[in-house]
């Protein structure tokens, strides 16, 4: 009942209110092209799909119970597996269909693309969508270490660079003679390609329990994010790497070994451990970097602590995440001394960054 | 002479629902008391109530050892993301306000028991289920306390690893610490232990030593397993 109320409350305040204006936005985009559209280079808007087009995840709906239940009866296994990934693929291509819907505009009107050129384009990107993600997640299962992340890399520079290339090719195209057969055979190839790669993808052995775990990690994802907004962590069913990135030999960042002190290395190591807490820091310094360039003189003084106030109340809420860790509920400790390590964690967390965001306001 | 004193007169995790009602024991120097009982007989809820883990507790629970304090060791292993091996170790010793000399000797000698020298710089996370509880026994031996709450310990432990703990626990019995073990196994158990705890929906179904609990349920030469079956599962 409360659920149904609250879709609706979202639905009427927020839903239905976006679509309009989105609806609206667009109309007028047909009617009086914005400037921006001649900002727009060819290869950007080519370089942002083919980055768009890595977003792609397969679904199997696989899930764990499977190994005991299904893994034995392979056709089942496989009927299920293909139906997530007939799934997945029409997904792909309404999100593509949809993309380039929005993205019409933009192309006819402020790139010069000719109409029956769209649908070739949108088809070029969805085999994209479908195949180099796909690469780089075999690659991933088949390498490990500094192998994958350079296979990987590897991958994504040379596909994307193929993919700018045959763009800009297409591009050409439109002004030669029969230029729109030799773009539909490209397009061919590339839909070939992808289906190849899906193809092999399906009878690819030994993946069982990464399609379990990764069917688990897409259908959590956007509770993760949320969670993750929030400071909570979902729990992950291991993690990648053996050993910390920093501090690898557990050295000490403090001389006295009290409770207090031990207390607060922990909390702090396991920050700046975490990539969770390294994005979060480069999205803050970016974000704030770009405010305290845009102002000046007597706003800056008031921007910067507020800035500040903002960082302290998102590692406060770390550090209180930290503390309710079940590890420290298996020991004995006073609320001061957690309130005094929390204290500690949270200045030395924050005074490497509240100094370069002062660097940064009295550079600019 | 006595380490604990419980006197639960009942408890749960709300007001108005009580899981565990009527629990009294004691636990001397040296002694092993093995709890025991069904799924969801109460075994946890028990040792939480204990630890003070539970708000609704009408009852009593004094530490009356020498330090007044107690090691617990869960059964599943909690443990940081992000910290390797040896700073979990460090925050224990820390929390026990061990010296670093204690710290190094005991850890040190416990880390070489277990076989985790080579993993001590390691995200524990990242360890097997075995090697993971065996990190709990280390943090929680590591603090030598007057009394050991231990749940379930030997599951996921190898044979070896568990022939360890066995013997470690002997050990700190002659020392003169106090054991409470919720199990299941219960061979294990009437070997090690000197009495029991058996609990069974909620309160205590019998309690002493093995010759009393086979006296009470009238199996004169049963063993643990018996005496469980007929005093809990039947009933």
């Amino acid at each position: 009942m409360l659920r149904t109320a609250v879709d609706w409350v979202v639905a009427l305040y927020f839903i239905v209110p976006l679509l309009i204006a989105a609806g609206v936005i667009y109309t007028s985009w047909w009617q009086e092209p914005p400037l921006w559209f001649d900002r727009v280079p060819v290869p950007l808007l080519a370089i942002a799909l083919f980055l768009w087009s890595l977003t792609f995840r397969l679904r199997t709906f696989l899930e764990p119970a499977d190994q005991v239940f299904l893994l034995q009866h392979r056709s089942l296994t496989r009927a299920i597996r293909r139906g997530g990934f007939a799934y997945s693929c029409s997904l792909a291509f309404l999100a593509t269909a949809l993309l380039f819907i929005v993205l019409c505009p933009l192309l006819v009107i402020g790139q010069g693309w000719q109409w029956p050129w769209i649908p070739v384009l949108a088809l070029f990107t969805l085999a994209s969508r479908l195949s180099v993600p796909v690469i780089l997640e075999l690659l991933g299962q088949r390498l490990a270490g500094i192998r994958r992340l350079a296979a990987r890399s590897g991958v994504v520079i040379a596909c994307g660079f193929l993919f700018v290339s045959l763009w800009d090719l297409l591009w050409r195209l439109q002004t030669f003679p029969h230029g729109l057969v030799h773009g539909s055979l490209i397009v061919v190839f590339a839909l070939l390609a992808a289906w190849l790669t899906l193809r092999h993808r399906l009878h690819a052995r030994g993946l069982f329990l990464h399609e379990i775990s990764q069917e688990r990690h897409v259908r959590l994802r956007l509770t993760a994010l949320l969670l993750s907004q929030a400071g909570v962590r979902m729990s992950k069913s291991e993690l990648e790497e053996r050993r910390p990135p920093i501090w690898r030999r557990s050295q000490a960042i403090t001389k006295k070994r009290d409770k207090v002190s031990l207390l607060m290395a922990a909390i702090v190591k396991s920050f700046f451990r975490s990539s969770d807490q390294w994005f979060f820091l480069v999205r803050y310094l970016s974000v704030s970097a770009y405010a305290l360039i845009q102002t000046s003189g007597w706003v800056t003084l008031i921007v910067y602590p507020g800035l500040l106030y903002l960082l302290y109340k998102g590692v406060h809420s770390y550090c209180v995440m930290a503390l309710k860790s079940p590890y420290l509920q298996l020991f004995q400790w006073t609320d001061e001394e957690r309130r005094e390590a929390m204290e500690q964690a949270i200045f030395r967390i924050l005074l490497p960054i509240a100094l370069l965001l002062l660097l940064v306001a009295i550079l600019v | 002479m006595e380490i604990l004193r419980a006197d639960i007169r009942q408890a749960g995790y709300s007001p108005d629902s009580v899981v565990i009602r009527d629990i009294q024991f004691t636990v001397a120097p040296g002694e092993l008391i093995g709890i025991i009982g069904p799924n969801g007989a109460g075994k946890s809820t028990t040792i939480k109530a204990i630890m003070g883990l539970i708000e609704h507790v009408d009852g009593t629970i004094e530490f009356i050892g020498p330090q007044g304090n107690y090691a617990y060791i869960p059964e599943q292993p909690v443990l940081y993301e992000r910290l390797t091996l040896q700073e979990h170790l460090e925050l224990a010793a820390a929390a026990h306000e061990l010296s670093m000399e204690e710290f190094q000797q005991t850890a040190g000698s416990l880390i070489d028991r277990f076989y985790l020298k080579h993993v001590i710089h390691h995200y524990p996370t990242s360890f097997s289920k075995g090697m993971q509880q065996k990190v709990m026994l280390i943090a929680g031996f590591m603090a030598r306390p007057d009394l050991y709450i231990i749940d379930e310990p030997f599951i996921g432990l190898d044979p070896h690893a568990m022939k360890d703990l066995l013997e470690l626990l002997q050990e700190e019995r002659r020392r003169g610490a106090g054991v409470i073990m919720s199990t299941h196994m219960l061979d294990t158990a009437e070997r090690i232990c000197d009495s029991f705890l058996l609990i069974h929906e909620g309160s205590i179904a019998a309690a002493g030593g093995l010759s009393d609990l086979r006296e009470r349920s009238g199996l004169a030469d049963g063993s643990l397993l018996d005496c469980y079956t007929k005093l809990c599962v039947r009933s």
